[in-house]
């Protein structure tokens, strides 16, 4: 068998396909992994390449995954990392940290969208980093900072509020 | 469809396609531009599995702040961690050696735990497994420790702060000594911020153990013993408050003579207790006192003396101040420390001050005088929501000769007051006087909420009639709603149980 690169596309939800090498999305996505390993009896040695719907992911999203699925799973990139690097500080020298500091440097929208798909495609890496850049954005700041960044609408009433404050008032 | 912008959008549906699609070519991403304003916002519309995932990066006292955010948010950062939140209550004797069997065996810890509780029911626990649980703790880095014993045994045990977790972020310990031993040596806890001692007899010097927390931002001492480890001249001993701590209560303690705050940045400060020796000095010029409890356990005793160094006691200009709560004895100490000539004029400005309460537990005509005097000193423009809390025992009917109240009442500074609530209500002439001056100022006042054993009107000796009768005219309009019990939705913000007369 010639070692060519086998690649698949993976289609999202609305309609744009883009190629990814088999390899490195099958190690990063468990999801992805899950569903190659699902088509490959059909598809056995043929040519035709496999194209994967990923319907709940739209294209603005999926591009931002697969970038950072080649960044960081692409084997020619990454040679046995360890996978709990992403635990390291910011400021730590590893070589993708500043990739991932600017990775999640997006607005609220995008990257809450990031967390849904990397849940989804089950990814760890990224839903980690991700769910700690939403973390980032609650830490340091007052609780109406809080909703004003993220437009949360305060539905408490007075007494409830109160009481919230009051159960854990050294925390406020 | 996007994800994240949900079918509800409606309308958006033909042609969010080719906006979309121009979105994408600037490789913004953000889904939702242009779309309509949903009710429920992206963040919190994350599945509870995902928001839990998200607050496990925070730490303890920044996860419980979410929950402030909004009803959906309420409880989620107690269920972050999987056993994130131990509770351990003992009822019998076996119990304990069960319980340290079963944590002990648990395998090796996370990353942390949030909180650990230990519930004893009776002093039955050893000392030797009290540490044992405290050590089971400590491995697992908690952040906040409750250590409680639901009834006083002859069993004493001791709390060795030193063996604590270096993590701890809050502590909390009912019916337990803290010890005066391993303190030599003992490492810091930089991490805590809030310290909740109540019926503790704190063995170690109070200076010696607030040293041992330089981060410290809450201090709630209620019946506790302290031993004050300073002490100046005439044998006075000092509590002193550490510069960090911006809250602090102090109810019903032992120990001091004297209270020092060394903070500037005191945010809260409730005190209750004995005003003869529990004498305190606040920063109050400049501060940024936002709530502000007084009550003085008994009357003052007027020797100029005492006077004078009360004064310091009550507020004078704390413009940040919104709620503030006093008893009629410091209302008496207000009164005697102003000039005594007849002119009352406004001095205290407490612009900000939105709520109100007064403890009367005396509600005799000189308590009325001195509400009036404090009131006319007092310029709160922004004023809204007042509540009087009359003692539950001075509903017998009074004999003999009633005074006259032997001041006017102030004249203005009550027109943004919208609420008004009245406990313990027995409609004795100086309540009554109360009420009817509160009708005839307060030109926004909506409700008057009287919570009274008698709910008819009556007509004790003393009472004058127009007061009476406009009285009895708010309560045919609706504007006084009467009631034999207490509407539990309206509380004032110092409703806490310490109030009790």
């Amino acid at each position: 068998m010639a070692s060519e690169k086998k690649v698949v596309f993976l289609r999202s939800s609305d309609g744009e396909a883009f190629e990814v090498s088999e390899e490195v999305i099958s190690a990063a996505s468990v999801t992805i992994k899950g569903m190659i390993d699902e088509e490959s009896p059909s598809r056995a040695d043929t040519a035709a390449t496999t194209t994967l719907a990923i319907p709940n992911v739209t294209a603005a999203t999926l591009s931002r995954v697969l970038h950072y699925v080649n960044k960081h799973f692409d084997a020619a990139a990454v040679v046995g990392r360890p996978d709990d690097y992403i635990f390291c500080a910011p400021g730590d020298e590893h070589p993708l940290a500043r990739f991932d500091d600017d990775f999640v440097d997006v607005d609220n929208d995008t990257l809450i969208d990031l967390v849904h798909a990397a849940e989804y495609l089950h990814i760890k890496k990224l839903f980690d980093l991700t769910c700690k850049a939403v973390a980032d954005k609650l830490k340091g700041r007052t609780i109406d900072q809080i909703r004003e960044t993220f437009g949360i609408v305060n539905d408490y009433t007075v007494e409830e509020e109160v009481e919230v404050y009051r159960e854990n008032s050294w925390a406020f | 469809m996007a994800i994240g912008n949900p079918d509800d959008g409606a309308g958006v549906g033909d042609d969010s396609g080719a906006k979309k699609q121009r979105v994408d070519e600037q490789g913004d991403g953000s889904e939702v531009v242009g779309a309509d304003p949903i009710s429920v916002d992206r963040i919190s519309a994350l599945p509870d599995d995902l928001r839990r995932r998200i607050l496990t990066h925070l730490v303890l006292k920044e996860a419980i702040r979410t929950g402030a955010l909004a009803r959906g948010w309420r409880d989620l950062w107690r269920s972050r961690w999987d056993r994130g939140s131990i509770e351990v209550c003992l009822y019998s004797r076996n119990d304990p050696q069960r319980e340290l069997g079963a944590l002990e065996q648990e395998p090796p810890p996370r990353l942390r735990m949030d909180r650990f509780s230990l519930v004893v029911e009776t002093s039955w626990l050893k000392s030797s497994e009290l540490k044992r649980f405290i050590r089971y703790a400590t491995d697992r880095r908690v952040e906040d420790l409750h250590v409680a014993m639901r009834k006083s045994g002859k069993n004493k045990l001791n709390f060795h702060l030193p063996l604590s977790s270096w993590t701890l972020v809050c502590l909390s310990l009912h019916r337990i000594s803290i010890s005066n031993m391993y303190y030599k040596g003992a490492r810091p806890f930089r991490a805590l911020e809030a310290i909740r001692l109540y019926s503790v007899s704190i063995k170690v010097g109070f200076t010696t153990m607030m040293e041992l927390c330089p981060s410290l931002v809450t201090l709630d001492l209620r019946d506790c013993n302290i031993h004050c480890d300073i002490r100046c001249d005439r044998g006075t001993r000092l509590l002193l408050v550490p510069r960090t701590v911006k809250n602090v209560t102090i109810v019903e303690c032992d120990g001091y003579s004297k209270i020092w705050m060394l903070t500037r940045n005191l945010r809260s400060f409730r005190y209750s207790g004995d005003v003869c020796h529990g004498l305190f000095y606040l920063p109050w010029e400049g501060s940024m006192l936002a709530d502000l409890y007084i009550q003085f356990a008994n009357q003052l005793v007027s020797n100029q003396h005492n006077i004078d160094s009360l004064e310091f006691s009550i507020p004078k200009n704390i413009p940040g101040l919104n709620v503030l709560t006093i008893c009629c004895n410091a209302l008496q100490v207000a009164s005697y420390s102003l000039p005594s000539n007849g002119v009352t004029l406004p001095s205290r400005n407490l612009h900000s001050l939105r709520e109100l309460q007064l403890l009367m537990s005396d509600m005799e005509a000189v308590n009325l005088a001195d509400l009036y005097v404090f009131l006319k000193s007092c310029r709160c423009p922004n004023l809204k929501r007042l509540f009087v809390q009359l003692s539950a025992f001075s509903n017998e009917p009074m004999e003999g000769p009633i005074d006259q109240v032997r001041e006017e009442p102030p004249q203005d500074g009550f027109d943004n007051l919208v609420m008004v609530k009245v406990m313990n209500f027995s409609w004795r002439p100086t309540e009554v006087q109360l009420v009817s001056f509160l009708l005839r100022k307060a030109s926004s006042l909506c409700k008057i909420l009287i919570v009274s054993p008698n709910n008819t009107p009556l007509d004790l000796p003393g009472v004058q009639e127009a007061d009476l009768l406009l009285l009895k005219e708010a309560l045919a309009n609706g504007k006084i709603v009467l009631s034999e019990f207490d509407d539990a939705t309206i509380q004032p913000y110092h409703s806490e149980a310490f109030i009790k007369f």
